[in-house]
């Protein structure tokens, strides 16, 4: 069974058709891709999954339930594009916030924010304020306040965009092995080497899918050597048939 | 009910982090209500007197006070001319009296005090001052006859006893009069109860709006959403979590307006206090609503003067024909201005209130779940 499953999502904001019949499945155990470039619609997708947005037509389930739906929202974590954390708290406040948010509570909540602290590297500077904190810490605490309540689906939304390369490996490290647990993750990038490292990738752009499959799928179709010129490909294509 | 108290007591802790914030909160009110107080208290402090054959003594007991002058008038014409150009506040004939005695012991003393009645309060004090005077006057000369030998009175007063405690009458009648009836303007005392309301109101609308939009701005909103909060406890969250804090500014205003600045305070602090609390619930309601309302922080600016200037002009700060009147009866400042009102110059109690304070919650009812619909523009479930 999908852990997300979108079909035919169409949405748009006053005139302006930003998402126009988006189709992807994504499966537990694994990390999906949505790889686009910046206003493609990725962030719009995923506010729609986790059950910000409502879709104008079309059908989106996760976990079984079709969204909006408390139930299935808690069971996800989702990393936004923007921080979205109360800088005026503590890195650790704000894991207790969020902690309780998804009905943690007392040990529980402590053991899980210690562990989401560690995953992110982050233990020493818990008792900080945010607003102390630099960019890639901040992005570090997002994700694990995203990671938290252990979800078994896992949005993030260009989760490593300013984090150290050295950081950023540790990190995709980390979500291979959320995703062996059986985590179903979604991630949204606009970087592609970081697109090679998901398992699953679907192409993007000006709200449509134009492309899916394995990395290794869509470069031998193509017949490219790297998931950029596949997308150069694919986006020439498109400009040309819309000719 | 947890995700209420975990919200609730993240509010209050970013609070406590934000020294800025608390200084709005807590010290903003304290200087704009001080300035206020000042500006209306009168520029100036001393208090004019006419006096018409005043005796020395009399003049002299009025004098101990350094904020009054004692303006002499030949005749009581005269007096009543300057009262009326406003040059004084009150003046005093005094008859049957000279050299510290009755002019005759059967007849006692006679007192003609006249007010102007468009001073409010303050006419009041002064009418106040000017019969103790008027008795203490009368009491020090009784003393001094019974002291004299051969003294015909057949009353003589103990000289301990306290000067409410004998009967005066037969010695000393006090005529007083207004030369307009008591109009309730001009003075802190009057303005007082919509000014401490609408700066509580003020501060409290901005702080809550303000706070609101920022948890939209920094996408705090959509995360918070994309968690299995319900609105409505998102909403009542916020409630509580600012609750404490104005319950605390609440009572930090009333103690400073009714100790420290010594406003008329005839009723009781704790009822004072009470109403405030409640009052403060209006505008937090409201803050919240048009900032999920709001588009941008311009637009929320926008709406400040649309909600903040109505208000105090037509919750009691001017005389308004019956029409305007009623249209007052739309904003909850009004009904916390009615309520101070009763409590701080009638001496009412809080069941005088309880009808004001029933309006103020149904206006913050409204708001609240108007709020919690208005949410669903964010998130539909
Ligand atoms: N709330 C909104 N109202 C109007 N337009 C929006 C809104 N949110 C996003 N858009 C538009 O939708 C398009 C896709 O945005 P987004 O999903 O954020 O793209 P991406 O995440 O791929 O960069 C952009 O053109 C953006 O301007
Ligand atoms: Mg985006």
């Amino acid at each position: 069974m999908d852990a997300i499953s979108l079909k035919n999502v169409h949405i748009s904001f006053g005139k302006a058709q930003i998402l126009k019949g988006v189709s992807l499945s994504v499966m537990p155990g694994g990390i999906y891709g949505l790889l686009g470039p910046s206003g493609s619609g990725k962030t719009t997708t995923v506010k729609i999954i986790v059950g910000i947005l409502k879709a104008s037509v079309g059908e989106v389930v996760v976990l079984e339930e079709i969204m909006p739906s408390f139930v299935a929202m808690k069971s996800i974590g989702y990393m936004a594009q923007e921080n979205a954390l109360y800088e005026d708290l503590t890195g650790q406040q704000n894991l207790e916030f969020f902690g309780a948010m998804y009905g943690l509570s007392g040990k529980n909540l402590e053991n899980r924010i210690k562990q989401s602290l560690n995953f992110i590297d982050l233990s020493g500077e818990a008792k900080k304020l945010v607003s102390k904190y630099s960019g890639g810490m901040k992005r570090r605490l997002a994700l694990a306040a995203a990671i938290l309540h252990a979800p078994k689906v896992l949005i993030l939304d260009e989760p490593t965009v300013g984090i150290d390369p050295v950081l950023r490996r540790s990190i995709w490290r980390g979500l291979y092995k959320i995703a062996q647990t059986g985590t179903a993750i979604l991630i949204t990038t606009h970087v592609m080497d970081e697109a090679e490292k998901c398992q699953r990738l679907a192409m993007m752009r000006e709200g449509r899918i134009i492309g899916e499959g394995t990395p290794e799928e869509l470069k031998a179709h193509y017949g490219c050597f790297s998931i950029e010129d596949v997308f150069l490909r694919l986006s020439t294509e498109k400009d040309e048939a819309r000719r | 009910m947890n995700k209420i108290r975990a919200l609730s007591m993240r509010i209050f802790l970013q609070l406590l982090h934000d020294w800025r914030t608390l200084a709005i909160m807590f010290v903003l009110p304290l200087i704009l209500i001080t300035l206020i107080w000042l500006v209306l208290k009168g520029t100036d402090d001393t208090v004019k007197i006419g006096v018409v054959d005043a005796p020395k003594v009399l003049t002299q007991m009025l004098e101990k006070d350094e904020n009054i002058e004692i303006k002499r008038y030949g005749t009581w014409e005269n007096a009543q001319v300057a009262l009326d150009k406003e040059d004084v506040i009150a003046i005093v004939k005094v008859t049957g009296f000279a050299d510290g005695t009755f002019t005759d012991p059967n007849v006692g003393v006679r007192f003609d005090i006249m007010l102007d009645g468009t001073k409010g309060s303050r006419s009041v004090s002064i009418e106040k001052l000017l019969k103790t005077a008027s008795d203490s006057m009368v009491l020090q000369a009784l003393q001094k006859q019974s002291e004299e030998p051969f003294a015909d009175e057949a009353v003589t007063p103990d000289p301990n006893a306290d000067a409410l405690q004998v009967d005066l009458s037969p010695y000393l009648s006090v005529q007083v009069s207004y030369l307009d009836d008591i109009r309730d303007i001009e003075t802190f005392d009057v303005w007082g109860a919509t000014l401490i309301g609408f700066v509580s109101f003020f501060i409290v609308f901005l702080l809550a709006g303000m706070t609101f939009l920022k948890e939209r701005r920094s996408g705090t909103l959509e995360k918070l959403l994309s968690t299995p909060i319900r609105r409505q406890e998102i909403v009542f969250g916020y409630i509580c979590g600012f609750g404490v804090v104005t319950i605390l500014q609440s009572i930090i205003i009333s103690l400073y307006v009714i100790k420290v600045l010594g406003i008329t305070m005839n009723g009781s602090i704790i009822d004072i206090v009470i109403i405030m609390i409640v009052s403060t619930v209006c505008p937090l309601t409201l803050g919240m609503l048009l900032s999920t309302a709001a588009n941008s922080e311009f637009q929320m600016i926008q709406f400040i003067p649309i909600v903040i200037v109505p208000q105090l002009f037509f919750s009691g700060l001017f005389n308004l024909s019956f029409g305007w009147e009623l249209f007052g009866r739309l904003f909850p400042l009004t009904y916390t201005a009615d309520a101070l009102n009763k409590v701080l110059l009638r001496g009412d109690g809080l069941s005088a209130c309880l009808l004001d304070l029933l309006v103020l919650l149904i206006f913050s009812t409204l708001f609240v779940s108007l709020n919690i619909r208005l949410l669903e523009k964010r998130r539909n479930i």
